[in-house]
């Protein structure tokens, strides 16, 4: 520690160390330690017969399917629509560029009332889909399409950098070997944009596990059927079952953990090729 | 492949880059496309490449072999193009690197997995880098990433290398030997090879033919010696080298006679001497124009001597002399000496003066 210090040429290491574990144990470590203390009254065995449930299982499955669909959707088209701003020029961009971070800062039970307007069975979109026999509404469907909106911004914002840094002499180098602009895009742009739009599709696919508000209107909320992680919680917890609440947390916490490693592991795998450190 | 390009101009924004250029490059030679920087000589290339449109109106033509390539997509042209900052493919290794332009052909015209390796390992050992085939661009060091650029150009086979300042990214020492290694490649290739520079030097020596470019135009074409020796004008001699500038007055009635005593900010002409065409004088000479001259400063580290030197006016000079010649004379710091000059050209309005 104090050799490490001595050749710090930027001042300002201990405090800044302190300061930074101070408070992610403060913000992110307490609270998650509270969690585990409050399901610990359940016990080992408490705890599986909550997680072994029928119904927490099917919600995880739900919330897992959801926000993968989700995320999966949104790295289509957030890739699609950063690749637009970056690339094409147009009168009324810096409108379209500030309307992709409107879900960040629109209160989610907001956005989840205006979607159920629109997708429910006399919404502008939900008769017509209706008529094709595409139920939205009360629909795992209709919970995907809440979390892509929620979804959208994290992966326009971490790809736009990513596809602004691209030198166009990369491309314009494969133009010349003789690749198409398919081939180009497939196998020169693509990769290379690869690690970020994994962050992407990472940050969206978590803010959809998380996602409560905008969902609970166009759910349905039916037990075993469109009943998210998160909903089953408020449900425990309204029922003063602290414990229970805590523990569907706790699993999902861990599952999300997981998940979120494995993609953060693969996107440093892919960043470091890149970089070949 | 002889490349021609007739009337060509080309505007970015309305600033005019190039101004209705005509030019050929030669079958096989190497030609430096040589200016300062914004003389539009990057334009030019990427024009013959196709990565730059030329603009429609007045319409030019870019002729490869007498077959007009304007409206040729740049995949099409069968160019070989190397990028100043090598452009390689982060995530591919040196292999996939070399073997991209034969993967990325269609199907009917790829070559066999066996073909493509063979092919990429004959470049690798021409670029001598075959043991590090399995390297990223990160792995690498800046030369040899360029060899590599270089592997991947020429693995498609091109009629004509184009090179945008290859060595510009490179350290001195690099550099040099890059360039030699350029001009021996060029030998045993033989193709039409054009490259940017802005270094003279580099131009002087290695290319067959050198296109002086300035501000969109073209300043002059010719062999290293022929525009070393025989500058077409101001620019061209002062761009090739040192050079010390003196304003004269040109006194049109004696034939061109220019007496040194005139100049002075009254001047109609621009008299140029290349620093090692002065000769020393430790005793004033008794005929002909001289400059007395204060030695400021001797540097002797070096292939020549450079001497910096002040005249009357307080006017700075640049005296280059061999070292052989300098000490036989043993000159030092504050003498005073007289300097004529051995070669000399005159410009009127940046153009030649007839002698």
């Amino acid at each position: 520690m104090n050799a490490i210090k001595k050749h710090r040429v930027l001042p300002g290491f201990g405090l800044s160390l302190g300061t930074s574990l101070f408070y992610l144990g403060l913000i992110v470590l307490l609270p998650l330690s509270a969690l585990i203390f409050r399901s610990s009254a359940l016990g080992w065995q408490g705890l599986w017969e909550i997680l072994g449930s029928e119904r927490v299982l099917r919600s995880y499955r739900l919330t897992l399917g959801t926000s993968f669909a989700a995320a999966g959707v949104n790295a289509v088209f957030g890739f699609i629509i950063a690749w637009f701003l970056v690339r094409v020029k147009f009168p009324g961009k810096k409108i379209v560029d500030s309307l992709i971070d409107l879900p960040f800062a629109l209160p989610t039970a907001v956005s989840g009332i205006a979607l159920t307007a629109i997708y429910s069975r006399n919404g502008w979109l939900g008769a017509p889909l209706e008529a094709l026999g595409i139920k939205v509404a009360f629909t795992p469907v209709g919970i995907t399409f809440a979390m892509i909106l929620v979804g959208l911004p994290f992966v326009v914002r971490t790809v736009q950098p990513a596809l602004e840094e691209l030198e166009t002499e990369l491309e314009e180098a494969a133009l010349s070997l003789g690749a198409g602009r398919w081939k180009t895009f497939c196998r020169v742009i693509f990769p290379m944009v690869l690690p970020s739009l994994m962050t992407g599709f990472a940050m969206a696919f978590a803010r959809a596990l998380g996602e409560y508000g905008s969902v609970v209107f166009i759910a349905g909320n039916m037990p075993m059927k469109t009943e998210i992680a998160s909903l089953l919680i408020i449900t425990k917890l309204e029922q003063y079952d602290y414990a229970g609440a805590t523990a569907i947390a706790i699993g999902m916490l861990a599952i999300s953990f997981l998940l979120l490693l494995l993609i953060n592991g693969l996107q440093s795998w892919s960043s470091r090729r890149l970089k070949g450190i | 492949m002889s490349i021609k390009l007739e009337n060509i101009s080309k505007t970015f924004n309305g600033f005019k880059a190039l101004d209705s250029i005509n030019i050929e490059f030669a079958d096989g030679k190497l030609t430096a496309l040589l200016g300062p920087s914004g003389s539009g000589k990057t334009t030019l290339l990427r024009l013959v490449a196709g990565l730059e449109i030329p603009d429609p109106d007045p319409a030019g033509r870019i002729l490869f072999n007498g077959k007009d390539v304007v409206n040729e997509q740049v995949g099409r042209r069968r160019v070989g193009f190397v990028f100043q900052h090598y452009a390689l493919f982060r995530h591919m290794n040196v292999f996939e690197n070399v073997a991209f332009g034969m993967r990325v052909k269609k199907r009917s015209e790829r070559p066999s997995q066996e073909e493509i390796r063979e092919r990429v390992f004959e470049l690798l050992r021409l670029v001598q880098l075959d043991s590090m085939y399995n390297r990223l661009p990160s792995q690498l060091s800046g030369g040899q990433r360029q060899r590599v650029a270089l592997a991947r150009a020429l693995a498609i086979r091109p009629e004509v290398l184009l090179l945008d300042e290859p060595f510009g990214a490179l350290d001195a020492k690099v550099r040099t030997e890059l360039r030699r290694w350029l001009r021996d490649l060029h030998e045993r290739l033989h193709f039409t090879s054009i490259f940017v520079t802005h270094d003279q030097e580099e131009a002087l020596e290695i290319a067959d033919r050198i296109v002086l470019t300035n501000q969109g135009r073209i300043e002059q074409t010719g062999t290293p010696e022929e525009v070393f020796h025989n500058p077409a004008n101001e620019f061209v001699m002062r761009f090739l080298g040192e050079v010390n500038v003196f304003h004269a007055r040109v006194d049109e009635n004696a034939a061109g006679q220019v007496s040194l005593k005139e100049r002075g900010e009254l001047s109609d002409a621009n008299l140029l001497i290349r620093p090692h065409d002065f000769q020393i004088h430790l005793e004033n000479p008794p005929k002909g124009s001289r400059i007395a001259a204060v030695i400021q400063k001797i540097r002797t580290a070096g292939p020549i001597v450079r001497i910096d030197m002040s005249d009357e006016e307080n006017k700075a000079i640049l005296v280059h002399l061999s070292h052989e010649e300098f000490r036989a004379m043993s000159l030092a710091c504050g003498q005073r000496v007289f300097l004529t000059p051995r070669q000399l050209k005159i410009y009127a309005n940046g153009k030649k003066k007839p002698k």
